[in-house]
This record gives structure tokens, C-alpha cells and sequence, in this order.
């Protein structure tokens, strides 16, 4: 058992407010984010239900020179990585210089500077575009923007897989960690997607629900867009106990596999594989599993995969393992998701508290592992796993302990 | 009123475009796997019936389970029914 790498920090920036207490709570209570949600222009939306961030206020937190070159996917980081830093108890000193690393996922970063600029050159006929779109829409930026307001001077950059990007972000960290290049990672993912042309494009997908979110539950026909961050502070567990910080938990594995079958439909192996050698890195047994924060995105292909995948690597155990999926909470961030079910998965083994699947109608012999349905209860959590399974047959699997 | 037939013409021509498959294919009793129509004709023809009659039909698990061409217009005439 590897418990080598500890959580020292987190944050995050969702549908249930801001901040992870709030997050947690929600997950907690089954309580949904997702409303019916305006966009700033007509594209023709069908589905207009999101899992908006409330209140968030952007000009009552950054500068001006700020807001400038900070599209909301950056902002959302930002705020994300201040609340995961603050908790951490790190300093100042200690974060700034080359053995801090700095690795945000997305999956379209910019998307929503993009989107608006393309409304006023082909819509509008405006001649003045965002005058920073370029740095605005880089996935990079808000890895870079999260490094300048820290003086993070070690790696910096942007993981982009999909659905799977701030997880395969978490995990590089704890790599990055064990083999010695960085005594401490920034890691996490942002995703701010839910402008008009952007919405109309996964519209055309049909992978959007017109009604509820249902993971697992007969009858699901869909997921919910979301919008979001969480940042995680990974720092080697002997450095946390040498500044007398504390651990909130363990991140001990991570796996990742590519399908590399079918851009679109899931296979049960490639998602076998990630879960399987999260648990050999983890250097834990399948049974040592309790809870699995579900990749569970309501489709109809995710779900029913997920959970053949699961019974491929935990076998009978599957019988007595719930996974949940918190999605109709927050929704589907994309590359946030990630970090902010990372973010659940280890409130859920500081609570001793299985998050529900809410909205769950009835069962479907096509998943059939107890997800949770619509009430949390009390469960004793020493290791939990989550996963994400994206688009481009991408998987990734992180095992977490409590402290 | 719409009469059935004509949504049945208008389902097929939007069938027929999207999928790119001849109308004198579309037996009822044809088997969709042996006119190659696969998941991503669906989509496209999901796209299309959105333009055609307003309506948004997600992917469902019953899709998967549609095996002829009159499983699949069936289908599609009752989203049309459920949600026109």
C-alpha cells in the first residue's frame, strides 16, 4: 500500500457554489446544480439545461488587467487552486520555484472566448474581436495563470484528453512526485463550455438529455453539460510531516489506457485496464475497494460499459462495491469532471459517506452494481477509486485513501 | 392533421438522405446491420429529423436494440408521436 503522496489541499469552483465544502455537501445531500439556463445569444439551443456556476461575480475578484486575459475557464482554476493552496498550508516560499509543478487538464479551453468571437465576426459583422483571444483560448493558460500568481517555476502546462483530462492531470502529478522532479503539484482541470455555439455542437451529438440525468437508471437518455474547476495540492507525505502540514488523504494510484477502437462507443477492456493498473500502482487489492466515483454520465452506452468493466476487474467483490455517480450534481465538466469527482471521492472517505445517484428511476439489468440510488448512506471508506472515460477511447482510474 | 403516411414519407426521405441508402432498401423486414447503417448514421439521421419535424431525439439504450428498418421507423414515428 502506497500512501507516499498526500492531499494536502482542495478547491473547487461548481454548479453547487464555490468552494469544496459546498460541493461536498451537495454530492452529500443529492442536491442538483442543473437548471434551465439562458445563453448570451440565439443559436437555436433545443436543450438549454446546465450545471451553471451561481454567482460567481469575476469582476468582483480579479483586476481588471486581469479580467482581460482570463477567459472563465482560467477563472475558474484560479479560484479553485487559491482555496486548494490556502488549505494546504503551504507558503508563499515554500510553493514558489522549480520543484512545484503546475498541470491543469481541459477539454476545449478557451471555448468560450472562441465562441463569442466567432458570434461577433460571422454574426454580429463586428470588426473588434477580443483583443487577448489568443492567450484566453489557450488550453495552457490557466496552468500559467495559476504559475504567475504563485511564482511556480516547475512544470506548467495543460493536459487535454477529453472527459479524462484532469484526471490523467492528477495523475501525472503524483508521477511527477514519485520520480523525484517536483516536491509538490498544482493539479487539477477547468472546463467553461456552456455558451451557445458550443452547447448546439453536443446537441448534434444527441448525447445530451432533454429531460433528467439518470446514471445507471432505466430509461436514462443522456448527460447534462457542466461548468467548473477543482484543483488538488499533491506533496510527498515526508515533506508534509517535516512543515507539519496535514494530510487529508492518500492519492496512491493512477492508471490510464487508451481503447483505441472507436472514437465514440466505450469498450469494457480499455476501462478494465485503467481501473486495473490504478489498483496495481495503488498496490492495493480489488476487494480493498469500497467505493467507485462513477465516470456515470447517463448516457446510454457509458453506464452499461462502466459497470461491465467493473465486474471485468472486480470480479464477485462487484457484488458488495458501490459506484455512484455524481454527475447529476455538477454535471458533466468535461475536463474539470476529473478533479472535482477526485475532489467527492475524497470527502466521501473523510465522511464515511456514499455520495447517491440521484433522479434514479428503476433498475437496469445492464448495470446491474448498486449505484446508490438517490439516498447516501453511512460506509466506512478506507479506499475508494474514480474514473473518467472520455471521448477518443481515453481512460483513467485514480485510487485515493483516507488520511 | 399529419396523416401517418406522410410522416412515414417524411421519415424516409430523411432516412434515405442521411444514411445515404437507396428508399427501395427499406423493407421493413431489412436488417439494419446488412445496410451498414451503424452508430454514426443514427446521429446523422437524428440531425436530420431534428430539421425536419423540430424535434430532439437523444440516444437511448433502446436504439441498440432496433434490428430491422421497421423497428427503427417505428421508433422514430413514435419520438415524432411522443414529442411533435
Amino acid at each position: 500500500m502506497r500512501k507516499d503522496i498526500a492531499i494536502t489541499g482542495i478547491g473547487s469552483v461548481t454548479a453547487a457554489g464555490i468552494g469544496a465544502p459546498l460541493l461536498w455537501q451537495a454530492a452529500r445531500d443529492g442536491r442538483s446544480g442543473i437548471a434551465q439556463n439562458p445563453f448570451d445569444w440565439e443559436a437555436g439551443n433545443l436543450i438549454k439545461q446546465t450545471a451553471k456556476v451561481p454567482d460567481f461575480k469575476a469582476e468582483e475578484r480579479f483586476s481588471r488587467s486581469e479580467l482581460a486575459v482570463y477567459d472563465p475557464f482560467t477563472a475558474f482554476a484560479v479560484v479553485a487552486a487559491e482555496e486548494a493552496i490556502a488549505q494546504s498550508g503551504i507558503t508563499a516560499a515554500q510553493l514558489a520555484g522549480p520543484r512545484t509543478a503546475c498541470i491543469i487538464g481541459t477539454g476545449l479551453g478557451g471555448a468560450t472566448t472562441m465562441d463569442a468571437n466567432l458570434h461577433k465576426i460571422y454574426a454580429l459583422h463586428e470588426r473588434r474581436v477580443d483583443v487577448f483571444s489568443v492567450p484566453r483560448v489557450m488550453p495552457n493558460a490557466a496552468a500559467s495563470h495559476i504559475g504567475m500568481r504563485h511564482h511556480i517555476l516547475g512544470p506548467s502546462f495543460a493536459v487535454s484528453s477529453a472527459c479524462s483530462s484532469s484526471t490523467q492531470a492528477i495523475g501525472l502529478g503524483l508521477q511527477m512526485l514519485r520520480s523525484g522532479m517536483v516536491d509538490r503539484a498544482i493539479v487539477g482541470g477547468s472546463e467553461a463550455m456552456l455558451s451557445a455555439g458550443v452547447m448546439k455542437a453536443w446537441e448534434a451529438m444527441r448525447v445530451l438529455t432533454p429531460d433528467f440525468i439518470r446514471p445507471f437508471s432505466q430509461g436514462r437518455n443522456g448527460m447534462v453539460l457542466g461548468e467548473g474547476a477543482a484543483v488538488i495540492v499533491l506533496e510527498r507525505s515526508a515533506h508534509v510531516t517535516a512543515r507539519g502540514g496535514k494530510a487529508l488523504g492518500y492519492l496512491m494510484g493512477y492508471g490510464t489506457s487508451s481503447d483505441a477502437k472507436d472514437l465514440l462507443r466505450p469498450d469494457p477492456e480499455g476501462a478494465a485496464s485503467a481501473m486495473r493498473q490504478a489498483l496495481a500502482d495503488a498496490d492495493v487489492l480489488a476487494e480493498d475497494i469500497r467505493y467507485i466515483n462513477a465516470h456515470g454520465t447517463g448516457t446510454a452506452l457509458n453506464d452499461s460499459n462502466e459497470v461491465r468493466a467493473a465486474r471485468l476487474v472486480f470480479g464477485q467483490h462487484a457484488d458488495h462495491l458501490p459506484m455512484s455517480s455524481t454527475k447529476p450534481i455538477h454535471g458533466h465538466v468535461l475536463g474539470g469532471g476529473g478533479a472535482i469527482e477526485a475532489v467527492i471521492s475524497l470527502c466521501a472517505t473523510q465522511n464515511g459517506f456514499l455520495p447517491p445517484t440521484i433522479n434514479y428511476l428503476e433498475a437496469d439489468p445492464d448495470c446491474d452494481m448498486d449505484c446508490v440510488p438517490n439516498q447516501g448512506r453511512a460506509a466506512d471508506l478506507p479506499y475508494v477509486m474514480s474514473n473518467s472515460l472520455a471521448f477518443g477511447g481515453i481512460n483513467a482510474s485514480l485510487v485515493i485513501a483516507r488520511a | 392533421m399529419t396523416s401517418d403516411t406522410e410522416i412515414r414519407n417524411r421519415v424516409i426521405a430523411v432516412v434515405t438522405k442521411e444514411a445515404m441508402i437507396d428508399a427501395d432498401k427499406l423493407a421493413p423486414d431489412a436488417l439494419l446491420a446488412d445496410l451498414n447503417i451503424d452508430s454514426i448514421d443514427m446521429v446523422m439521421m437524428l440531425q436530420g429529423l431534428e430539421e425536419e419535424f423540430g424535434i430532439y431525439i437523444p440516444v437511448e439504450k433502446s436504439m441498440a436494440e432496433l434490428k430491422t428498418v421497421g423497428d427503427l421507423l417505428a421508433f422514430i414515428e413514435n419520438q415524432i408521436k411522443a414529442k411533435g
